[in-house]
């Protein structure tokens, strides 16, 4: 019985303290159990990630990717570079992991983060679930989701954008879940459930009470 | 069979490698498996048991297009929880797309900007969303596969959540057909909508390959003789495939009165024919009008109740003709069975004549 080539298998046990991790099929990044530490599957093995907890606590987290950028615009007409430096240069860009649907019609989770920054007080560890996205994928989104919004201020037609990453980490934004709808607590805003592709992996935690 | 051992103890994984998350069954660790075109292996439970999924068909075909008795008499022979194989894919789109539109000019005839030189207009827009791709994943069109509303019902509803693929639970509901086909052949679509038409230039991100084995109740029963399958969605009770008689009185009332609704306006019209061509509208002409109208209308009408009761012998010698669902609607279709007996033939000998000469006599009007 041969190892098949070019496919190997990742233990989902936690890099910092060893628990079994048992997440939702398809999650890449996970938190655990014991000691909170959150991780993702990255070259062929489960390594950390640094991960913040805004409060308020709340059993439903949503997990976001979020990137310190250094964003830069190049163009043949410098005042449009001028005007995107001016009014679309964000510090953090959130990219969300987990998959969202229709975001033309609910509106993009991670702009809404990202451009409407809310004041988060970091708050006591919990768990998240349902990130299916990791975070070298979600990075490849950072610099469209910039585009997007600068397409609303100036047309970018010929406008290239670089965004220098800094730093990445996860948070898991405190949602409250009424059923038909799930609202992102530090923002104020709420998205009906429909938004959510993997609002079962997303739930995972808080309605198996794997706490 | 390729064999996976467990990262954590070294036992051999419990599967073939098909599918990108598996559990060791002899330390219980969780193992993600990384490699190219795994999918991700799922299954919905059925919401419908198999009484209930009768109970759909009985109602269903409880209609007055459906031959009389048809939901009563009915006997169920066996029904048996069928799983059909569903391949999707799914990824988020990012990227541009860039249309080159040429500018007109606001009056017609004149010139145009493109015209006297200048640009035309350039307009990009930003792509940012996520796609979801799926087919069947076996050629099931029988059972109904191709009918599914997979992406609605499975994705978009709530309450029907996709449970990991457990191999001992599902075959202990019901059969599980194999999957035919991989979700990688969705690779090449999912390439196709990112990439086509001018200037556009998106990626694909976060792709992720997933099966799913959708449940349906396929249904065996027996009317007057004749062997009726029905497959019903098990998740939501749509009968998604199904053949049934239709009713006879109900075809026969239905030509009646489609007829009777056509001759109406022809006697009309020959009424307001017979007002025309009178010179004078007088008296005498006025009473031969009537009895024009009167004559018409009766030869009219006697052509109409003669066609209707041909339709009736048609619809009644043409069992061939049933209604079928599809997807949750009933339509007729018309089925070539083999005739039964010799009545049976006899009528079908008597409309392949007639069709035969109403071909000839179109025919030859046709060539005067």
């Amino acid at each position: 019985m041969d190892e098949p080539t070019g496919i190997r298998t990742v233990a989902l046990e936690c890099p910092e303290c060893g628990e079994k991790i048992h997440p939702p099929r398809g999650d890449v990044a996970f938190s655990c159990a014991r000691c909170r530490a959150a991780s993702e599957v990255s070259g062929g093995r489960l390594v950390s990630v640094a991960c913040s907890w805004p409060a308020p606590d709340s059993r439903l987290r949503l997990p976001f990717w979020c990137f310190e950028v250094d964003v830069s615009y190049s163009a043949d007409d410098a005042d449009a570079v001028a005007l995107l430096g001016r009014l679309v240069r964000p510090d953090r860009v959130y990219v969300p992991a987990f998959r969202q649907r229709s975001v033309i019609l609910f509106g993009d989770m991670g702009l809404a983060l990202t451009f409407s920054p809310p004041a988060m007080e970091e708050g006591e560890p919990g768990r998240f679930s349902g990130a299916t996205l990791g975070s070298a994928e979600a990075l490849r989104l950072v610099e469209p989701m910039i585009l997007w919004r600068a397409d609303q201020v100036h047309d970018v037609t010929g406008i290239d954008v670089r965004a220098s990453v800094a730093d990445r980490r996860l948070v898991a934004i405190p949602a409250r879940d009424d059923g038909g709808r799930i609202e992102m607590l530090p923002l104020g805003r709420s998205w009906p459930a429909a938004a959510f592709l993997d609002l079962g992996a997303l739930r995972w935690l808080a309605t198996c009470d794997r706490l | 069979m390729q064999v996976l051992t467990c990262a954590s103890c070294g036992a051999a994984l419990p599967c073939d490698v098909q599918e990108a998350a598996v559990t060791c069954r002899f330390c219980g660790t969780d193992n993600h498996i990384e490699g190219d075109d795994l999918p991700l292996a799922y299954h919905l439970e059925p919401v419908l048991e198999s009484r209930e999924a009768v109970r759909v068909v009985r109602a269903e075909t409880s209609v007055a297009a459906v031959s009389e008795g048809f939901s009563r008499d009915l006997r169920v022979e066996r029904t048996d929880l069928v799983f059909l194989p569903f391949n999707a894919i799914r990824a988020s789109r990012a990227g541009r797309a860039v249309a080159v539109r040429e500018r007109r000019s606001a009056l017609p005839g004149t010139p145009g900007p493109i015209e006297n030189g200048e640009a035309p207009e350039v307009d990009t827009r930003i792509v940012l969303g996520e796609i979801l791709l799926d087919e069947p994943a076996c050629d099931a069109a029988g059972l109904g596969a191709h009918l599914v509303r997979f992406e609605q019902n499975v994705f978009g509803r709530q309450g029907h959540p996709l449970l990991p693929y457990a191999r001992d639970r599902v075959a202990s509901l019901g059969m599980v057909l194999d999957p035919e086909r991989h979700p990688r052949t969705l690779r090449s679509r999912l390439e196709v909508a990112g990439t086509d038409g001018p200037g556009r230039r998106i990626e694909a991100v976060g792709v992720q390959l997933m099966r799913v084995f959708y449940p349906v109740w396929a249904i065996r029963c027996v009317y007057a003789g004749r062997s009726h399958t029905f497959v019903v969605d098990a998740l939501d009770g749509t009968v998604l495939t199904g053949r049934v008689p239709p009713s006879r009185r109900h075809a026969a009332l239905a030509t009646a009165a489609s007829l009777f609704a056509a001759v109406v306006p022809l006697a009309l019209a020959c009424r307001a024919a017979v007002w025309w061509v009178s010179p004078s509208g007088g008296g005498a002409v006025e009473i031969g009008g009537i009895v024009t109208f009167g004559i018409a209308s009766g030869l009219l009408a006697s052509l109409a109740w003669g066609v209707s009761v041909m339709g009736l012998v048609t619809a009644s010698l043409r069992r061939g003709r049933e209604l079928v669902f599809r997807g949750g609607t009933l339509g007729e279709d018309v089925v070539n069975l083999p005739a039964r007996d010799p009545v049976e033939r006899l009528g079908l000998g008597i409309l392949d004549l007639v069709d035969r000469m109403l071909a000839a006599g179109a025919e030859a009007s046709r060539h005067g």
